[in-house]
This record gives C-alpha cells, sequence and structure tokens, in this order.
C-alpha cells in the first residue's frame, strides 16, 4: 500500500512538471525582425534636381529565393553628392522602416564605406558622443572609373569607439560602381 | 533465426518455471583479508542472479535468507581489494568463509578494464571508469571523464562546452545512458553538450559495438553510460562531498550526496552539485563572457524485496554557460577578420563570474520510474518509465533593434523538447547462457520559438531486440538483433497555413561477436560484426536558415533516407604479471552517412556573404586503431601509453572527411610511494600527449586550415588519508603545466582564440557517515 502511494505521487509530480506544449500549431517562421532592403539615394550637391538611387533587395529575406534588386551605383565625375540610407524590412505589411530604429539607436550603430572607385565618402552625422553614424554622407567622385562599395551597418552595443573592426554586421552590401 | 530465438524464449521460459521453489534456505558467511586475516567490516556481498546485496558487520560476518535452492554466483568487493566470486550449488543451509587477496597497490589512475558482471561476455569491448578512478576527475564535465578513455576524444565549444567523440562519432551517432535512461537532448547542434551531471556517477562505461543492440539502432559510435552506485538497502547513513577548485578560471565545484537505507527494504539517496566559473584564460589574454554557473540536483527512492526492486528517480539538470564574444560573428568578412586576427577582439584581463549575451540557458529534467521483479534465480522483469523535458534557450550577441522587442530579453532561440520512454526487459541468466530481451517504445515532441531553425515535429519509436549469448569452454559467442520503427510528423507554419508532412523509416540492426580465452594466460582475443542505423534527424531534414553560433548557413534535404552502418571490429586484450595491453582496430561503412559539407557560392544576404554549409548523403569509412600498453617497472613505477589513430573518408568526394580528430598519442608514468601509517596510496603521475596536425584533410576546405601539432604536459599527485575508518582523498592536478600555447583542431573556437592554459585544481573527497570511500 505505502509503495502504491509513493509511485501514485510520484507520478503526480512528474505530470505536474511537464505539462505539454502545444506542437501541431507552430508559430510562423517568418522572424521578427528582418532587413530586406538597403536603398541608397544621392542628391547633386551642385543641382537638388540631379538625383539617382541604388538599391538591394531581397524581399523574402536570407536564403530562399535570391535578391531580387541588386543596381549598379552610377554617378558623374568630379561632382558632390549628398547621400541618404534607408533600410527597410519590405516581408511585413505595413514596410517596416528600419533605418528610423538605426537613428534612435544611433549610440550603438555604425556604417562604414569603402570604395575602389576614386570615391571619398565622409560621414556626415554624429550620434550623442560626437561619433559618426553613417547614415547621412558626402561622396566625391574623381575621374571616371569603375570599382566596388562595400557599405557595413556595425552594431555596436556599448561598445562604439568610431572602430569600424568592432562588433557583429548587420548590413554588408558590395556594390558594383561606375563613375561615367 | 527469428524462429530460433522465439523457441529459445519459450525454453527458458517453461526451465524457469520448472525450477524447484523451496526458498526458505539460508547463506551464513564471514569476509576475512587474505594479508592481515583481519574481519573484513562493509565488505559488499552481492548475489548476481537475485541482486540481492548484504554489508558484512563489524565482525566480518553476512547473511541471506529465504534463499531458493539453486545454482549462485556470490561476488565479494571491498575497497581496495580485488572483486571474489565463486558459484555455489544450494540445496540446504550453507556457510561460506570468503578470503579477500588484498591489492592496494593495484590501482592505477583510468585504467581499461572489464566490468566484472559482463567479464564473460563475448561483446565485452567497453571501458569502466569506476568510483576510485573517478574521484581524481570529479568536477571536470562528461566529456573530460571519458576523453581519459583510449579511442574517445572530446569535441569542443571554447573551454567549457565538450561533448564526447567515439572513434570520431559523436552528437547523434552515440548513446548516452543517464541512470538507466537513454538521454533525449539536443544533440544534433555541434556546441550543444550532454545535458548530465557526471557527479552524480559511481561508474561510467564507454561501450563500442556489440552490446549496442540494446540501447538503440543509431549507437553507431558506441554507447556511454552513466550509473549512480545501487542503493544502499540495509546500510546507515552516509554520504560524502567533493570540494573542487580550479585556478584557470577561478571555477568552484561543490559536489555532495547523502544516502541512507531505512531498513533492509527502503533506501533513498539526495545528491547535488553547484559550479560557477569565471572567465577563461588562455597562455596570452583572458575571453571575455566565458563564466559559467551550473546547479544540479537528483533524488532517488527505493523499495526492495525478495521478489521486487522498485526505484524512483528524479533529476533536474541547469546551466547557463556565457558564449565568448569574439566567438559570436556576423559573416564571412567578420569571420576572416576573426581567423587573421592573432589575438581575438573582446579578450579582458577580469576574473569576473558574471556573463551577459551572447549565452545558452539549458534545463533538463528527467523523472524514471522502474520496476524489477525477480521471478526466481534465472528469471528477471523490468519495466520502466521515464520522461524527459528539455528546454534549451539561446541568446544572440545582440538584442533586436526594435526598442520593444529588445526590452523582452528573450532568447534568439528557444526549443522545448519532451520525450517520453517505456522500456520493458526480461533477462535470462543461466550457467552457460544468458538471454536478454526487450521492448522500447519512444514519443517526443519538440516546440520552437523565436528565430526559426527547425520546424516543431512529433516523432514516435517502437523496437524489439534480443540478446543471446553463450559459453562453451573457451569461447564466447553473443548474437543481438533488432528492428525499429520510427513514425515522424513535421508541423510548419508557412505564411500562416500549417503543413505537417509525415516519414516513417523502419530497420533491421544486428551484432554478432565471439570471444576466445586461455590461448595463453591472461590472453583474450574477440570480433564482432555488426550493423546499425540512423533515421535522420529533424535538423537534418528541415535546418534552413542562419546558425550564428557558427556562423554558417544551414541548409537540410527532406528527400534523406536512414543512414545505415556496417562495422567490423578485433580486438587483443592481454593482462598478466604487471603488464597490460589492449588493441582495438574498427572499420565502419556507412552507406548514406548524413555529413554537413561546405558548398559554393556562398549564400548572399543583406548581411553579406555567409559560409553556406548543406547537409549531403554520401558513402564513407571510418578507420580507427586504438592501443595501450601499461608495464609495472618496477613495484612502485608504472609506465604507460594510449593511442588514438583514426582515418575518415568520404568515398563520394575521395577527400577525408571534415572534423575527424587527428592522430593522438599518450605517455605517461606513475610512481606509487609506500604506505606510511595513515597515509595511503601517495602517488605522483606524468603525462605528456602529443595531438598532430590533421594532415588528412584538404585544409582549403575548411575557414581556417587545421592547426599545427601540440604536445601537453599534465601533472597530478594525490594521497588517501586513512583516518578513523574513513579514506578522505586529496588531490592536485595541474593540466597544460608549460602553458603551452596551442589550439586544437576540434574545438570550435580555433578559428577565434588559443586553448585554455595552465590550469591546476585541487580536489576533496570526503566521505561521512557510514561511507568509507
Amino acid at each position: 500500500m505505502k509503495i502504491k502511494h509513493t509511485i501514485l505521487a510520484f507520478t503526480a509530480l512528474l505530470a505536474l512538471g511537464f505539462a505539454a506544449c502545444k506542437d501541431d500549431n507552430p508559430a510562423p517562421e517568418n522572424p521578427e525582425e528582418l532587413i530586406t532592403s538597403l536603398i541608397l539615394n544621392f542628391v547633386d550637391s551642385a543641382n537638388a534636381s540631379n538625383t539617382t538611387a541604388a538599391r538591394f533587395e531581397d524581399p523574402d529575406g536570407p536564403g530562399g529565393s535570391s535578391p531580387t534588386t541588386f543596381d549598379t551605383i552610377v554617378l558623374q565625375p568630379n561632382k558632390t553628392y549628398f547621400a541618404s540610407i534607408i533600410l527597410l524590412d519590405e516581408s511585413k505589411t505595413p514596410v517596416d522602416t528600419i533605418s528610423n530604429e538605426v537613428a534612435e539607436e544611433k549610440d550603438d550603430h555604425l556604417f562604414t564605406f569603402s570604395s575602389t572607385a576614386g570615391i571619398s565618402i565622409l560621414i556626415t552625422d554624429l550620434d550623442n558622443n560626437n561619433l559618426p553614424v553613417g547614415l547621412s554622407t558626402k561622396w566625391k567622385t574623381g575621374t571616371a572609373a569603375t570599382g566596388n562599395t562595400i557599405i557595413r551597418l556595425k552594431h555596436q552595443p556599448g561598445i562604439k569607439t568610431g572602430d569600424v573592426n568592432l562588433g557583429e554586421t548587420d548590413v554588408e552590401v558590395d556594390f558594383f560602381t561606375v563613375v561615367q | 533465426m527469428v524462429k530460433f530465438i522465439i523457441s529459445v524464449i519459450a525454453l527458458l521460459l517453461a526451465l524457469g518455471t520448472l525450477k524447484s521453489q523451496t526458498c526458505n534456505v539460508q547463506i551464513k558467511g564471514m569476509v576475512t583479508d587474505s594479508e592481515t586475516a583481519g574481519k573484513l567490516e562493509f565488505a559488499i556481498v552481492t548475489i548476481v542472479e537475485t541482486q540481492k546485496q548484504a554489508f558484512t558487520r563489524t565482525d566480518g560476518s553476512f547473511e541471506f535468507n529465504n534463499l531458493c535452492a539453486g545454482n549462485y554466483t556470490l561476488v565479494c568487493s571491498h575497497l581496495g581489494c580485488k572483486d571474489t566470486s565463486f558459484t555455489i550449488a544450494l540445496t540446504q543451509n550453507q556457510t561460506v568463509n570468503i578470503v579477500m587477496p588484498h591489492k592496494l597497490n593495484q590501482l592505477k589512475t583510468v585504467d581499461v578494464k572489464g566490468d566484472n558482471n559482463n567479464e564473460k561476455a563475448a561483446g565485452m569491448a567497453m571501458v569502466s571508469v569506476t568510483q576510485q578512478q573517478l574521484i581524481p576527475l570529479l568536477g571536470g564535465s562528461l566529456g573530460d571523464i571519458v576523453k581519459t578513455v583510449p579511442g574517445v576524444t572530446v569535441l569542443q565549444t571554447g573551454a567549457t562546452i565538450s561533448k564526447p567523440v567515439i572513434n570520431g562519432f559523436s552528437g547523434n551517432r552515440i548513446v548516452l545512458m543517464n541512470n538507466g535512461v537513454r538521454l533525449e537532448g539536443q544533440q544534433w547542434g555541434g556546441e550543444h553538450a550532454p545535458e548530465i551531471d557526471p557527479n552524480i556517477s559511481n561508474v561510467i562505461t564507454v561501450y563500442y559495438g556489440a552490446k549496442a543492440v540494446r540501447f538503440g539502432p543509431d549507437a553507431i559510435g558506441g554507447v556511454i553510460t552513466i550509473d549512480a552506485a545501487p542503493l544502499p538497502y540495509g546500510k546507515p547513513f552516509g554520504g560524502s562531498a567533493n570540494l573542487i577548485g580550479y585556478s584557470n578560471n577561478r571555477m568552484g565545484v561543490a559536489s555532495a550526496q547523502i544516502e541512507s537505507g531505512i531498513g533492509t527494504s527502503w533506501a533513498w539517496r539526495v545528491q547535488g552539485t553547484y559550479r560557477k566559473g569565471a572567465n577563461v584564460f588562455t597562455p596570452g589574454y583572458g575571453l571575455a563572457n566565458t563564466a559559467l554557473r551550473e546547479g544540479d540536483f537528483s533524488v532517488a527512492l527505493g523499495y526492495n524485496s525478495s521478489k521486487w526492486k522498485l526505484e524512483a528517480y528524479m533529476s533536474r539538470f541547469d546551466t547557463k554557460i556565457g558564449i565568448f564574444k569574439g566567438a559570436h560573428i556576423g559573416n564571412l568578412t567578420d569571420l576572416q577578420q576573426a581567423i587573421n586576427s592573432p589575438v581575438p577582439f573582446f579578450t579582458t584581463n577580469a576574473h569576473t563570474y558574471s556573463f551577459n549575451r551572447p549565452y545558452q540557458d539549458v534545463v533538463h529534467y528527467t523523472g524514471k520510474l522502474n520496476a524489477r521483479y525477480y521471478a526466481n534465480a534465472n528469471n528477471t522483469f523490468t519495466l520502466q518509465y521515464a520522461v524527459q523535458s528539455n528546454r534549451r534557450a539561446e541568446f544572440d550577441r545582440d538584442k533586436p533593434l526594435n526598442d520593444s522587442l529588445a526590452a523582452l530579453n528573450r532568447p534568439e532561440f528557444l526549443f522545448n523538447l519532451t520525450t517520453h520512454t517505456v522500456d520493458g526487459l526480461y533477462e535470462y541468466l543461466g550457467d552457460k547462457l544468458k538471454f536478454t530481451a526487450g521492448i522500447n517504445a519512444m514519443q517526443q515532441s519538440n516546440v520552437w520559438q523565436g528565430r526559426y531553425f527547425i520546424p516543431n515535429f512529433r516523432a514516435y519509436n517502437t523496437g524489439a531486440f534480443a540478446i543471446a549469448e553463450y559459453m562453451h569452454k573457451n569461447f564466447a559467442y553473443e548474437a543481438g538483433l533488432r528492428y525499429d520503427v520510427r513514425f515522424l510528423e513535421v508541423f510548419r507554419n508557412i505564411k500562416g497555413k500549417v503543413i505537417s508532412p509525415n516519414y516513417r523509416f523502419q530497420n533491421p540492426s544486428f551484432s554478432l561477436a565471439v570471444k576466445h580465452t586461455g590461448l595463453i594466460k591472461g590472453l583474450q582475443l574477440g570480433s564482432w560484426l555488426g550493423m546499425a542505423w540512423r533515421p535522420p534527424t529533424v535538423s537534418e531534414l528541415y535546418s534552413n536558415g542562419l546558425h550564428h553560433g557558427a556562423a554558417a548557413f544551414e541548409i537540410g534535404d527532406t528527400s534523406f533516407t536512414a543512414e545505415v552502418a556496417y562495422n567490423a571490429n578485433s580486438y587483443i586484450y592481454y593482462e598478466r604479471k604487471g603488464i597490460e595491453f589492449r588493441a582495438l582496430l574498427h572499420y565502419t561503412y556507412f552507406d548514406n552517412f548524413i555529413n554537413l559539407e561546405p558548398v559554393l557560392p556562398a549564400t548572399l544576404t543583406i548581411a553579406g556573404a555567409f559560409p553556406t554549409f548543406k547537409y549531403k548523403q554520401v558513402q564513407a569509412g571510418f578507420t580507427s586503431f586504438n592501443f595501450s600498453l601499461s608495464v609495472d617497472a618496477t613495484k612502485q613505477l608504472c609506465l604507460f601509453t594510449r593511442n588514438t589513430l583514426l582515418w575518415a573518408y568520404n568515398y563520394t568526394s575521395g577527400q577525408y572527411l571534415l572534423t575527424a580528430p587527428p592522430q593522438r598519442f599518450q605517455f605517461g608514468a606513475r610512481y606509487e610511494f609506500a604506505d606510511k601509517k595513515w597515509l595511503e596510496k601517495p602517488y605522483i603521475e606524468v603525462i605528456g600527449s602529443h595531438t598532430m596536425h590533421q594532415y588528412l584533410v584538404n585544409p582549403n576546405a575548411d575557414y581556417a586550415s587545421p592547426p599545427p601539432a601540440y604536445t601537453l604536459l599534465n601533472i597530478e599527485m594525490g594521497f588517501t588519508a586513512h583516518i578513523r575508518n574513513t579514506h578522505y582523498t586529496v588531490s592536485i592536478a595541474a593540466t597544460n603545466v608549460l602553458n603551452t600555447k596551442y589550439r586544437d583542431y576540434n574545438d570550435r573556437f580555433r578559428y577565434y582564440s588559443d586553448a585554455m592554459g595552465r590550469n591546476i585544481s585541487l580536489k576533496l573527497h570526503i566521505p561521512f557517515g557510514s561511507t568509507q570511500y
């Protein structure tokens, strides 16, 4: 009798401890937060109506279908452009503008730029600690050239010093670039 | 074959019930020491057939009452003595006197030894690490303990996460039996360590091959069993505590157990372990965010009568491990940068015990009810139910960009895996024949939250097996057969629509073994053949996503079939006059081996290009050769060597398989000083181990080519203090004594940082109550 009670109590305890979850009702597989698109908008500093843009768009996120848009950056020689970056999550309805969140947490983020097409790129916006952010930039082109421009977004929570090597890479797009 | 087994079962059952049933016979006896002729208290006398145990009283006497007439094997064991066993034909009350040969100096560190109960079995290619050998190893992880066995290596993720590798097989190709319950954790990831506290154990055994049929079809690489001591029926209150401190990561481990019998019918045990470590230091720098915390406990309760043994067991394992920040990286560029920098980012000088993201938090519960019925001297029936719940949470380095999501501080990955198992077992033990048959049923379900990596699923597994062992003259034979069916139902939610594909896998598995003894005194020769299989796991079928911990894009294949392994093995074992030699040659051929291979091109995402790995089914062959030799050069000095060689080949690609452990060699010497009054077994041991450069694999097929060879020196010394019938063990051990800077091929952190530097530990083992060791 004593044994029976012990076993019964133990079984009850186990049953309580392992209340089952629902496995046939899975959560949707699309992630809550995703960056699908990067849009670079250029405005000629000498002529506000001379604009151009370059886009990278991968609406279903990493993996799955390949990116649908991957533009070449085409700029005119010996000009200065103001450039701004917009990041979107186009997998959501309505589309979520991720760059607004980057702007809100600018103390933790840093865009880095490097170009082999003879373009010098200067960051013009600063965070609360007077460190560069990179949502706004100034691009100075030289003579006609072709090359690549790599744009990276580094996530540097609590460790941002201006060092471009720190942190995890949230965005890295390598645009083919033509100055003509 | 099946017919034969059925007829054997029928015959045995008939024999079993025919046995005479006069069950009022008594065995009385006395245990004495062969050298001192003194009476031995606390020797354990076990009747193998009934598993009844008795402890000798202060005058060395013991007795068993209400035994049935029949043939019995009695085993007498006393710590410091060699076990003695003999058989008696019991027809009436009998008195036996047992003389125990005293061999205090026989104990070497971790030696390759046969388990006494199974010494006769043909499929005996196994290595046990028993209680006294375990004492100096306690405090470490399961991986740290089993890697002392030849043929066993570990797959590391930094210094704090390790999982065992047997002859090149790990993860889902090894079965871990935790106190009789098959561990159903989440072994599919390289950085997922087994959810087991080895401090619970009294004996850890590594089985290669033959016996594996009993534990499941998928024990391709082998089985590791972690067993607690039998519950202390009839024994007074006792227990022990282990206190361990480590210098490198300032880790402290406290572990204790208390146990007692309540009369001769009831017994209980409570055990707990707590460990807390700070940042790990390599010879040049400390690694930020590598602290850890772990708290485990278990409770066991048992009832024992002449016919029944009922036991309940419950354990909780809870670990939180900080992951080195420099190893949690983004894309291919980040990885290249990490590999190319000689000193990683995120080093530290601080010995801090706190850690932050990224980290893992794993909680594993096990509950077990086990009933064993001794029908008579030869026939035993066992029924066991177990439930396991595994909750694995992984937190990425960075919180989400969105503030409201970040504020929830949720894990990026969360898996809840629940498993129910029922096992039925029948055992027949005769003079020449031992027969075991059983059924296993399993139901498992997984629920995920966070970022998608593997889908929800439900799996059902049913299997039946039979193993017969037969001894004739100098030969022992063993044959095992098993059949399993696995159903798998997967649930996915794609854009709000739930789809649920089904799978069914089924296959037989078998093993055949033969052993010969007595060609030369002390020599054993053995061989076995086997076939095992493994259904593809859900991660192999369905992974599709970024594995941040590995900085890789992993892609499964839903068209996979089961993986089938055919193996052949031979061994030589020789033990006589202070010489012990063991050699094991093993070959496994795989049909449809599931392998994670790099593929081109890299997956292009907005976060850059990611190295991409696809699961592929290939034909593969694993050849390994393990050999060990120990020689008592003098009465005090023992020289030994242990070596593990492995060649793992992919026939499909014509190249050696990546991640197979490189060849390892180990040489050591142990000197045991003479006992002095209370000071027993003082020893010093020096071990040098050399790990070769993994020259077999294509160096360009990996992110970083395999690291160069390295040699490490370890020194350990210790003694036992015998004070008032209690034996306290003290040991000081230093690993990587020369503070050698190295990287290990099987350490996933080798891309980012050096391995752990010098680590000195102090261990105290304190028995109390009636526990003497």
